[in-house]
């Protein structure tokens, strides 16, 4: 049991410490070590978890973890391959955070800073884009299948945009009113 | 915020961090139009332009935004162990649910309302994605960053059309920040 906690923890851990850039950048290293080397999880579950990652709340690393976790080790092995996956990023953005903010007064690490801002925002809009690409036609990426093409989404996406810059609309209730339109179309 | 209590704050985080990680559905971006919402629009505890370079170090870092985000508001609030509270807060949801669904998953999966709901939520959470962008995009227009914009324009580009790894980008546009810094110094002793 010890070996198979221990081992949970170090591949979690470097799951935890490459996974540079979030998002779906991450779903072919995750596999690789889960699926092709170690075989904890089959091609099946692993789809099958980034869909469940997609219904639930949590980034997909810490819902694949905690079920790797759980059926190898039970609910200790979810715990500790969670823990893993997290502790690197925890330590790594704390330190370049404090770092930065010791060093307010050096203009070059503080260009640095200003320059991160811009990557991140670009990286999230591009997030923001695959998202609402995968909503409108079912995959996310651009292509010039249209068959797809679901006008309901777009529409959607639409009135909650306009909602959310005219009035300020509380982000909750606009979850909870469109998963029931959701429920009423589809 | 920073004048209370610090087991008032640590409660706090605690509660505002399992209200967040519970509604950051279909992917850890969600969580930064959250954690405006409660952190800067209820309690003012910082103010955008903190929440956006924290983003920056989060999204730069490696692992899961979501958690690197919450280590670092929680931090901003409360030190250490705020960070540690809000990163346990943020981890339990995700943590508890899949426990509690693993034996039955694919039922869960499988529910034509639950992904019915769910189709209709995706769309409304590209909107309150790309609404939190837009407020991003007005900060560095409003700081009279020229070269910001046209770099925040080149990374969307570049990951969304030509879908280019997200580190190699990261790196690029540090050494690009670095010398071009290096020649405006030069240029305006």
């Amino acid at each position: 049991m010890t070996d198979i906690l221990l081992s949970l923890a170090i591949n979690f851990f470097k799951i935890g410490t490459f996974s540079i850039g979030g998002g779906y950048a991450i779903i072919t290293l995750i596999e690789d070590l889960l699926v092709n080397q170690y075989h904890w999880l089959t091609l099946k579950e692993y789809t099958d978890i980034i869909t469940i990652s997609q219904l639930t709340p949590g980034p997909l690393a810490i819902n694949s973890s905690s079920f790797v976790g759980l059926k190898i080790g039970g609910f200790i092995g979810a715990v500790i391959a969670t823990i893993s996956c997290t502790i690197s990023g925890f330590i790594i953005s704390l330190g370049g955070y404090i770092f930065f903010c010791c060093h307010r007064s050096n203009a070059v690490i503080m260009s640095v800073l200003h320059g991160l801002k811009s990557v991140a925002t670009g990286l999230i809009g591009s997030a923001g884009a695959g998202i609402l690409l995968l909503s409108i036609t079912g995959h996310n990426e651009l292509s010039t299948d249209s068959s797809k093409f679901d006008i309901w989404a777009l529409s959607i996406a639409a009135v909650s945009l306009f909602l959310l810059r005219q009035y300020k609309i509380n982000s909750v209730w606009l979850l909870a009113l469109s998963a029931t339109i959701g429920i009423l179309i589809y | 915020m920073q004048q209370t209590n610090i087991f008032y704050r640590l409660f706090w985080l605690f509660k505002a961090n399992i209200i967040i990680s519970c509604l950051a559905v279909g992917g850890g971006y969600m969580i930064i139009p959250l954690i405006k919402k409660q952190f800067i629009d209820k309690k003012q505890a910082f103010s955008f332009d903190d929440l956006m370079e924290m983003s920056a170090v989060a999204q730069s870092a490696p692992g899961a935004i979501a958690i690197n985000l919450a280590a670092l508001t929680g931090h901003k609030i409360a030190g250490i162990p705020g960070a540690v509270i809000s990163c346990i807060a943020a981890i339990l949801p995700p943590l508890l649910i899949i426990s509690a669904i693993a034996s039955c998953y694919e039922q869960f999966i499988q529910n034509h309302y639950l992904n019915a709901a769910f189709k209709g939520m995706l769309a409304a959470i590209a909107a309150i994605i790309i609404d939190v962008v837009y407020d991003m995009v007005s900060n560095i227009a409003q700081n009279k960053d020229r070269l910001g914009l046209i770099m925040a324009a080149f990374i969307f580009a570049a990951a969304f059309i030509f879908n280019i790894n997200a580190i190699l980008l990261i790196i690029i546009s540090l050494f690009f920040y670095t010398i071009v810094f290096h020649f405006i110094k030069k240029d305006k002793p």
